[in-house]
């Protein structure tokens, strides 16, 4: 178990020079054991560069970053790395081995493994990734790209990480390679409790794994908080040039007729729900014939508005409303 | 026979890789198509990788030639080695990583690149370079470096050294694929002012189903044939086939779909967010209706 706190964490690019450029500014983060957090933001916010803090690849410039409380020194620096395992954007490129048995076990080289364990190993994170012992002795360049990537992303978990960071893994995957890589994620996550931290600019996978989410805009965090209630700030998203997944969108526009909506809803499931609830209570009846509600008001009347309110349910399942949302 | 009216027309082509080049020796990467694109159309191909997206560009403009059938851009058989470099301006190709396509020094010489190799005299060049800054937005860019620009932007050059070739069709092989969501909107809008103010025929392969639906016809290949072909709301009606074939529908036709099929009363098609935030409204509504007056 790891956890990662970034404390006012600021991160520079050739600092004292004339082309310095501040990436990070003031990042605090705590990042749990287990936690599935999603990194938002444009190109060019600062995603990788809060990546890439996260394993030690860089340094920051201002502010600290601790691992189980203590600061990261040059001696702990190789275990840090497999514990945090970080799939770089576009890993298909780092792939170089004779065969792709060879390039998943390269990262347990040098940890005093046995074969026998480095094979078991290596099967496991082929597996997990979905692809079957077939591949162990093709070549990793006579694969698809889909394959490619998951071939390389096998060969960060072989390592068995307690974090897993990965920096948009699914660009320029089409759509079920897409479904399936995240599938494979999240399936890891719960089979080995492990931690993720995934960058991407698909809001609509955001919105569908991540638990919490990190917006940056111009290196600073703009937004942090629940998917639902990143998704729900529409005109921040707009602002830093992300967009809400379009369900949310719909949702929120269809809030201002049916004001009882949740306005967090950020996936076609909970949608689907969520209009399914409503259409059977538009369907509910008040009790009283003069369509008032039980309580004996006419504030319904008044302001024309549909039998809901926050006592939501049907007790009795009658099909009858017993008071609305004034009441 | 091919007519000009159609920019593109393809006649049973077949595409085969050689024993080597392909992912599946000897598997035909196309396998059939046959169809025609006017002049002034806007439209989406959508496919799962390896369903033969990209080999179908690259014969269009020539860069393979089909094993059997015919590809006539503007009425030109690509066969024709003659007139190759006619094909080939006719039309202009954008890939998806915008740093294999980037050799200039500056935006401008980078965009100066095509037109200088039709043979166009200095002073046209220099008129059509310009000028096709300005269409992409990026003239107070024309000196920078490009290798420095941000992948949108690098994208918007490689656009405007094709339309500096006066094309008569844009073809982009996933372009949209690696950029950020504000980026994509940028070229997205792009595409639609070319194509409709200056009535450039625009294919746009992508596999974000988003920006297919902001299409006129949209073109599903699966396994190296036509699927589906015709406009988006009938395409995003069929959710389970596309889905079969590795596909997403938009959201809002997903959603649609799903209540549909629980025998909501909504109607097929809907891919416009305010179309259907009135639909459902009247759905809603609807239920309302129906209890009152029992």
């Amino acid at each position: 178990m790891l956890s990662i706190r970034l404390e006012n964490l600021s991160h520079t690019y050739q600092r004292g020079t004339p082309v310095e450029k501040t990436a990070l500014h003031n990042i605090t983060l705590l990042i749990e054991p287990g936690m599935f957090l999603g990194i938002a933001g444009r190109s060019g916010s600062g995603k990788t560069t809060l990546l890439q803090h996260l394993n030690g690849l860089l340094k920051p410039t201002s502010g600290c970053i601790t691992f189980n409380g203590s600061p990261m020194d040059g001696h702990g620096m190789r275990d840090l790395r497999r514990r945090v395992g970080l799939v770089f954007q576009h890993p298909e490129n780092q792939l170089f081995e004779e065969t792709v048995c060879r390039d998943i076990a390269f990262g347990l080289s040098g940890t005093g493994l046995s074969p026998a364990e480095i094979d078991i190993r290596v099967r496991g994170a082929l597996e997990a990734v979905g692809l079957g012992e077939t591949f162990l002795n093709r070549s990793p360049f006579e694969l698809s790209g889909g394959e490619k990537r998951r071939v390389a992303i096998a060969g960060v978990i072989v390592t068995d990480p307690s974090v897993l960071v990965l920096d948009e893994p699914t660009a320029g995957l089409d759509p079920r390679g897409r479904r399936e890589l995240l599938d494979h994620i999240v399936a890891l996550r719960r089979e080995r409790g492990m931690t993720v931290v995934l960058a991407t600019h698909d809001m609509e996978q955001m919105a569908r794994h991540a638990e919490q989410v990190m917006v940056l805009e111009n290196g600073s965090s703009a937004l942090f908080g629940t998917a639902r209630d990143v998704f729900r700030d529409v005109g921040t998203l707009e602002r830093v040039g992300l967009e809400a997944p379009r369900i949310t969108i719909l949702m929120s526009k269809l809030k201002k007729v049916f004001p009882e909506i949740d306005d967090g809803i950020v996936t076609v499931d909970a949608a689907v729900e969520e209009l399914k609830r409503l259409h059977r209570r538009q369907g509910l009846r008040w009790r009283d014939h003069d369509e008032r509600c039980a309580r004996g008001s006419v504030c319904c009347r008044e302001f024309g508005s549909p039998p809901v309110g926050p006592q939501d349910e049907d007790p009795d399942g009658d099909g009858i409303y017993d008071a609305c949302i004034s009441c | 026979m091919a007519t000009k009216k159609h920019i593109v027309e393809t006649q049973g082509v077949e595409f085969s890789y050689g024993a080597c080049g392909g992912p599946v020796p000897g598997a035909k990467a196309l396998d059939g198509i046959s169809l025609r694109i006017e002049k002034g159309e806007f439209v989406a191909l959508v496919g799962g990788n390896g369903s033969g997206k990209t080999t179908f560009a690259r014969l269009l403009n020539a860069l393979l030639l089909p094993t059997s059938g015919t590809v006539y851009i503007d009425g030109i058989d690509t066969k024709d080695k003659e007139r190759l470099w006619e094909v080939r301006r006719v039309a202009g190709m954008v890939f998806q990583n915008p740093d294999s396509q980037i050799i200039g020094t500056t935006v401008e010489e980078d965009v100066a690149f095509g037109p200088e190799n039709l043979g166009l005299e200095p002073e046209e060049t220099r008129r059509r370079v310009r000028e096709a800054l300005r269409r992409v937005g990026m003239e107070r860019h024309a000196d920078s470096p490009p290798h420095l620009l941000s992948g949108g932007r690098k994208q918007l050059v490689s656009i405007a050294g094709i339309i500096a070739m006066e094309p008569g069709c844009l073809i982009l092989d996933e372009a949209t694929a690696l950029l950020d969501p504000t980026a994509r909107e940028e070229i997205m809008e792009l595409l639609r002012r070319l194509n409709r103010e200056e009535g450039i025929t625009v294919l746009h392969i992508t596999h974000d189903m988003e920006e297919a639906a902001l299409a006129d016809r949209v073109i599903v290949m699966h396994a190296g044939r036509v699927a589906l072909d015709g406009k988006p709301s009938e395409v995003f009606s069929r959710a389970s086939l596309l889905r079969e074939m590795g596909l997403d529908i938009p959201q809002v036709a997903e959603l649609s779909e799903r209540l549909r099929g629980e025998g909501f009363d909504l109607p097929s098609g809907l891919l416009d967010t305010d179309a259907a935030v009135a639909a459902l409204e009247r759905m809603l509504a609807g239920s309302r209706h129906a209890v009152h007056t029992t």
